[in-house]
């Protein structure tokens, strides 16, 4: 079966997209995974605030820095089950097919799927954000921590870098999801990537500081991951959190080049996905 | 087939028993279970799903939740580790470089103690206590109290606070002037049991600062005995025999007391072997 018409790749329809962004919003709030793994978040909020207990000098900003990680986990993980689910179950139960019946570009069922779950990644970031953000305010009780963190705008900042960085990861999962033919391999490749580019930064550093002095650490891999960084990008460098954990005000032009960067391989993982589905043979 | 599986049901019951009652009779190893080992710092960061931030963590918790009553010296080399890699991974975590500033220096861990107190008052330029605690460490435990006062004096004009700069400057001249003092160790280890929060690690910071007052008082009583007799003490029954002090102080975590080979009164840092 290959019936898109192909010609239409680099055409966008705006209303197409627009329907199947609607379409990916309901399915995608119905989702049994959806609810189960957005519990997981609150959960891991309330382990945040346990987490702050263990703190002597500053429970706020352990409950926010175990807040933020457990946000950017789950936010992680319901994107990555989103894409199994309208994407690679589609395709195995060949549901598509009534999509694709439609003289519609395959193109923006790809990208009405993305931006799709974008926005329902949006929607659950800022209702997670704000339930962690009031969890951080009663965190510590009565106790006064000498440097306050800092709940206003580097906060939402933290919380946008988050945001882009799941982008990141949504796309290279649906262009995974495009070209397999299994369902579960984008969300173990996609957690895989996750995982690997959010190390990348901390384990480069490690090598380029010296790796203590394992100078055959050094020689051995340092290489390697200067080239793995031209395929895998550095998620860390969207990780804002030592602003309103510390008041550590970030480099700016990072934070751009960061953002340009994470744009940047959204968009090819897109094109690639958008490629191979366009000339995907469904049998 | 039956016969079989209840053969193997027998067979499997019986070795489950026989090695549980075996395994009985033998102690578990007497070491601190949390300070056992220190992985690698990219170990630690992917243990942590990539996140630096929650490694950092999960290694000041585990120094923090680490029972400082059954270590030995091995167990406070890990501690030492686990807390430079969390200063690594995070230099401003303040509970690491309050937890190492506390625990790591008094138990033959100071260089592990410095690299987390440098990183921490490089990383928060706003906060006076990493550049104080370091500063102490070198006044206390290498008895250096001009090199201690410089480096306060340098690390002073960093914070933005007026009050903080002054009263670090205050500190850094008191040690020029009056030179190594042993009771400085009591009110610095009871200004950081007055910033924590209540808890456990209070706690702890109080009855620590209760055993440094009754060493200083077994160092002055020390001094006096060296000054009307001519020669140091042997044991601390001397100075309960001089009449210096009314007896002997009871160690609050029950490693005690005991004379160094210059005659000084010192603490025992580990729980003394029982007598055979």
């Amino acid at each position: 079966m290959k019936n898109a018409p192909n010609g239409a790749f680099f055409t966008l329809r705006t209303e197409i997209v627009r329907t199947f962004f609607l379409n990916t919003w309901l399915s995608g709030l119905r989702s049994r995974s959806f609810q189960a793994v957005f519990i997981l978040g609150i959960l891991l909020i309330g382990i945040a605030f346990l987490a702050g207990f263990f703190s002597p000098r500053q429970p706020k900003t352990v409950t926010l820095d175990v807040g933020l990680f457990g946000l950017r986990f789950s936010l992680v993980l319901l994107c990555l089950f989103w894409v199994q689910e309208l994407v690679s179950k589609e395709i195995e139960r060949r549901t598509v097919f009534f999509t694709l019946s439609y003289p519609v570009p395959r193109s923006h069922y790809i990208l009405g799927r993305y931006f799709g779950i974008l926005a329902l990644a949006a929607v659950a970031l800022l209702i997670e954000g704000l339930l962690l953000w009031l969890v951080v305010l009663v965190a510590g009780g009565q106790y006064q921590q000498q440097f306050m963190v800092a709940l206003g705008l580097p906060y939402w900042v933290a919380l946008a870098g988050i945001w882009v960085d799941v982008a990141v990861v949504t796309a290279f999962a649906l262009w995974i999801a495009t070209l397999s033919t299994v369902p579960i391999l984008p969300l173990a490749l996609g957690a895989a990537f996750a995982i690997g580019g959010k190390s990348l930064g901390p384990v480069h550093d490690y090598l380029a500081q010296g790796a203590e002095g394992d100078k055959t650490l050094v020689t051995t891999y340092l290489p390697a991951l200067d080239a793995i960084q031209w395929v895998l990008p550095d998620l860390s460098r969207l990780d804002w959190r030592l602003w309103p954990m510390y008041a550590q005000t970030p480099n700016t032009g990072a934070m751009y080049w960061s953002v340009v960067m994470a744009v940047g391989y959204a968009a090819l993982m897109l094109f690639l996905a958008v490629r191979k589905f366009s000339r995907r043979e469904f049998s | 087939m039956n016969r079989s599986i209840a053969i193997l049901g027998i067979v499997g019951g019986l070795l489950y028993g026989t090695a549980l009652w075996r395994l009985n009779g033998v102690p578990h190893a007497g070491v601190v279970q949390e300070m056992q080992v220190a992985l690698p710092r990219f170990v630690q960061v992917a243990m942590a799903g990539g996140d630096r931030y929650l490694a950092a963590n999960m290694a000041t918790w585990r120094a923090l939740v680490a029972s400082t009553e059954n270590m030995q010296k091995d167990n406070y080399v890990i501690q030492g580790r686990l807390q430079a890699d969390a200063a690594w991974l995070n230099p401003s975590h303040e509970d690491n470089f309050y937890v190492a500033a506390a625990i790591l220096p008094w138990y033959g861990e100071l260089e592990a103690a410095q690299y987390v107190l440098r990183r921490a008052s490089e990383s928060r330029p706003y906060d006076w206590q990493p550049a104080l605690y370091y500063a102490f460490n070198i006044y206390h435990f290498e008895r250096d109290p001009a090199r201690a006062a410089q480096w306060l004096q340098r690390a002073a004009p960093k914070i933005p606070s007026e009050n903080d700069r002054y009263m670090l400057e205050g500190i850094a001249v008191s040690w020029f002037e009056k030179g190594y003092q042993p009771a400085t160790a009591v009110k610095v280890i009871e200004s950081m049991a007055a910033t924590a929060r209540s808890g456990g690690f209070k706690k702890y910071l109080l009855v620590r600062a209760e055993r440094l007052r009754s060493l200083v008082t077994l160092q002055e009583a020390g001094e006096r005995y060296r000054t009307r007799y001519g020669k140091p003490i042997r044991s601390l029954q001397d100075l309960v025999d001089a009449r210096l002090i009314a007896a002997i102080p009871v160690d609050p975590f029950g490693f005690g007391f005991d004379v160094n080979a210059d005659g000084t009164p010192v603490l025992l840092t580990t729980r003394p072997k029982a007598k055979q």
